[in-house]
């Protein structure tokens, strides 16, 4: 018997075999379409729910932003400005027409703050800061008095050091201080 | 001359039988077998072929239906990644102002809390308040250093003052603890009083005492 009649015997075989190995060559060339899909499935379902929580994020940002533009307007009036150091001493020896002491000195750092500058713990990324030095005379009730004065001025200011010596005798009621304040600018 | 293959005479066998020209007389015959298995190879692959295709159709569609709302939703989400840009902007102006703030108290509060609690007979002649950087590994963090210098009547009133500054609350800040050093000079011969110094230093690096239970 010849091989041929021998596949003629086994048309199943032949046809079985045909079959099997198309499937074979058909999986071969498209093994990773499904792994292809499911990826950008899993990329596409991760889009989604991100775009969710966006949308629940967002939900109310807008009056927010409002609110909090006009909060950053009204910090922005309030700002020193570093080019206009004649007017920012000036402003600090105008508190002598409102307390009853003397300013003997106003002195601007021209160094950067150690703090709130580059690199410092609490470093200030839209504003700047001036430190300025002020020596004043003046009595314990009136030093206290214009401590909270520079907190709550429309400047935006801190008092972050300070030295308070008694002068004088005992009973003397004059002080003697050293403050530093730091005050709020415009990004330089 | 060349034989065909028809004429090739089947290899010599010792019972002069040529078993494939000879029909299959077992009594239970095997042929099949051959062909069911082979049916059943091909069947295999073609259900997983198909089966693959279909999850692939299945695939698809749920992409191009992901795709299209995605599509849909995009305008409205890049305007919500807008103001969600906007406001991390002007938030972080607010941070600045919170960073610009941040120290345990205000320096007038400070004052007032601390002359409460001193004691008759011990006067201040110094109140200095100094602002430190201080360094572990990497971590940068800032310090402050409360100096108080005069005179007291009696050494007990300045280990009262100690006593009264440590059992306070007016240092218990939030992550920061406190520790308070005093140090007593030579007494004055001609008034008979002693020059003191305490200190107060309040870091990060203190541990933060923990709060004794009422009642």
């Amino acid at each position: 018997m010849s091989k041929i009649d021998i596949i003629k015997s086994y048309p199943l075989v032949i046809v079985s075999l045909v079959i099997t190995l198309t499937c074979v060559a058909f999986t071969f060339f498209r093994g990773d379409r499904i792994a292809t899909l499911e990826a950008r499935e899993t990329a596409l379902y991760e889009q989604i729910r991100l775009i969710e929580k966006n949308k629940i994020n967002v939900n109310g940002l807008n009056e927010d932003l409002a609110s909090l533009k006009e909060v950053v307007g009204g910090i922005e009036e309030r700002l020193f400005d570093p080019e206009q150091r004649a007017v920012n001493t000036r402003f600090f020896y105008s508190y002598e027409d409102e307390f009853d002491m003397v300013i003997t000195k106003v002195a601007e750092d021209a160094t950067e703050d150690l703090v709130l500058g580059k690199k410092g713990p609490n470093e200030l990324k839209q504003y700047s800061v001036l430190t300025y030095y002020l020596s004043v005379k003046t009595d314990f009730h009136e030093f206290l008095r214009f401590l909270h004065t520079l907190h709550t001025d429309e400047p935006i200011m801190r008092v972050s050091e300070f030295q308070l010596f008694k002068v004088g005798g005992k009973d003397s009621e004059s002080l003697e201080a050293q403050i530093n304040v730091r005050v709020l600018a415009k990004a330089e | 001359m060349a034989s065909s293959s028809k004429d090739i005479q089947p290899h010599w066998r010792p019972n002069f039988c040529n078993t494939s020209a000879l029909p299959d007389i077992k009594v239970v015959r095997t042929n099949f077998m051959i062909n069911f298995v082979c049916v059943v190879v091909a069947l295999v692959a073609l259900f997983f072929v198909l089966e693959r295709e279909y999850r692939a159709h299945g695939l698809i569609a749920e992409v191009e239906r992901m795709d299209q709302q995605i599509q849909e939703v995009t305008p409205s989400n890049e305007l919500a990644l807008k103001e969600s840009e906007a406001f991390k902007s002007v938030s972080s102006n607010i941070i600045d102002i919170e960073n610009f703030y941040d120290a345990p108290e205000t320096m007038h509060a400070l004052i007032v809390k601390v002359s409460k609690l001193r004691p008759e007979g011990l006067s201040f002649d110094q109140f200095i308040v100094q602002e430190t950087l201080g360094k572990k590994g990497s971590k940068v963090y800032v310090e402050y250093k409360i100096t108080l210098a005069g005179d007291v009547e009696d050494p007990i009133l300045l280990s009262d003052f100690k006593a009264a500054v440590e059992n306070s609350d007016v240092f218990e800040f939030e992550a920061r603890g406190f520790k308070v050093d005093e140090s007593l000079m030579a007494r004055n011969v001609t008034t008979g009083i002693f020059p003191y110094r305490l200190s107060i230093l309040i870091s990060p690096q203190i541990p933060v005492k923990e709060k004794k239970a009422e009642g």
